[in-house]
């Protein structure tokens, strides 16, 4: 390992300490761990088996405009990976390399929570969710503009982390399928440790411009192995990328071509 | 109506719609079993590959590319970097692309020692069983 490597890595686990020991110090709860996310990466039921059978998805709770554009945006979302398809919809996650929120709220990736009282810091892959705990007002309003994660703050109710999130960005998906929220969306997340190995985020998002009521659901984060050294963070373009997106749509590179 | 073929590439490997890009080119309702050759072994990020050379029915051999998920979930799953090797003789099962070329996301592999291998198609986590829900 190079030594700038080295010490990134030393500055990780000084920060990772220090997070423990500083919220362990303030009286704010221990999250300490790697914890990973139980379930689907969907959020868009609480029942995924029924989420494709007309008539009975349940959320998210589109007014029947965004439902009839959501339902035709599946169908083009399925074709992103046929290159002669011309209306096929490609996953805003393999154009940008980069989840937003709140799709952050359920990937694969390992999450660290690093707890202090002024800041929570979620580390997932390489976005860093920053929670501000310091009672800060929002920015003044043209100092504020869509983002990729949203700006959060929160306050804590006991052992229970409250974020809300705004300014999230428009044209992303918000989960693994072609959901998108409008500007006027906000995510409300309750996080609390229910037992030693498992954290539940009781998620509230409401969007007035396209929902009917606020969608709700919940997710769980359990206790990961902590010695498990972390893979590379999710790596997109270079020579070795086999999926490269050509022309708006992911490809495949065949050994015949490649 | 969304097809079976979305759906069930959402319903039992929603990870990989995250981890770098879609599964949706995919038939992922299909498995396709090749007898080859290796060519080469990718141990990368986010996508691993295999590289296999097939002698199809008409006695021509045509190079397979396989995709496969990133190494560590590989690694939890048994994989190792050495695990294939140019030459080996596998059997692999997969799910083929649906424009017809000779690709699809890997699904299992059998190698030289009948041990088998599962591959992770970019999910972090073991494949939900057929049948299971998320």
């Amino acid at each position: 390992m190079s030594r700038v490597g080295l010490r990134a890595l030393m500055l990780v686990a000084a920060v990772l300490a220090l997070g423990a020991t500083v919220s362990r110090a303030a009286g704010l709860p221990d999250w300490a761990g790697v914890w990973q996310v139980k379930g689907s990466m969907a959020l868009l039921s609480r029942d995924n088996g029924r989420m494709f059978v007309p008539g009975t998805r349940d959320d998210p709770p589109f007014i029947p405009r965004y439902e009839h554009r959501y339902q035709a945006d599946l169908l083009r979302a399925e074709r992103q990976g046929d290159p002669r398809a011309k209306d096929s919809l490609t996953d805003t996650n393999t154009l940008h390399c980069f989840a937003g929120m709140p799709r952050l709220i359920a990937t694969p990736f390992r999450y660290e929570f690093i707890v202090t009282p002024k800041q929570t810091w979620i580390l997932i892959d390489k976005a860093v969710r920053h929670i501000f705990t310091d009672g800060r007002p929002w920015p003044a309003a043209d100092a504020r503009w869509p983002l990729m994660l949203g700006r959060s703050r929160g306050h804590w109710e006991g052992d229970t982390l409250v974020i809300e999130t705004v300014d999230m960005r428009t044209d992303m998906w918000a989960d693994t399928t072609p959901l998108t929220l409008s500007a006027h969306a906000s995510v409300m997340e309750r996080i609390r440790k229910i037992d030693p190995n498992t954290l539940e985020d009781e998620v509230t998002i409401h969007d007035p411009d396209k929902f009917t009521r606020e969608w709700q659901f919940t997710r769980q984060y359990v206790r990961a192995d902590a010695h498990e050294w972390p893979d590379d963070p999710e790596l997109c373009g270079g020579p070795d990328d086999r999926n490269p997106v050509i022309n708006g749509h992911v490809t495949v590179q065949l050994p015949d071509v490649h | 109506m969304l097809s079976r073929n979305l759906a069930s590439a959402l319903l039992w490997v929603p990870l990989v719609a995250l981890a770098h890009h879609s599964f949706a080119m995919f038939d992922m309702s299909k498995d396709t079993t090749l007898q080859g050759t290796v060519v080469q072994f990718q141990w990368q990020s986010p996508h691993s590959w295999l590289d296999i050379r097939v002698k199809e029915d008409r006695g021509a051999t045509h190079r397979w590319g396989l995709e496969m998920g990133a190494p560590s979930a590989l690694y939890r799953r048994g994989w190792r970097q050495a695990s294939l090797k140019p030459g080996d003789k596998v059997t692999a099962v997969m799910h083929p692309l649906r424009d017809g070329r000779r690709g699809g996301s890997l699904v299992s592999v059998t190698l030289p020692d009948g041990a088998q291998l599962f591959g992770s198609g970019g999910s972090a986590e073991p494949a939900a069983p057929p049948g299971a829900r998320p």
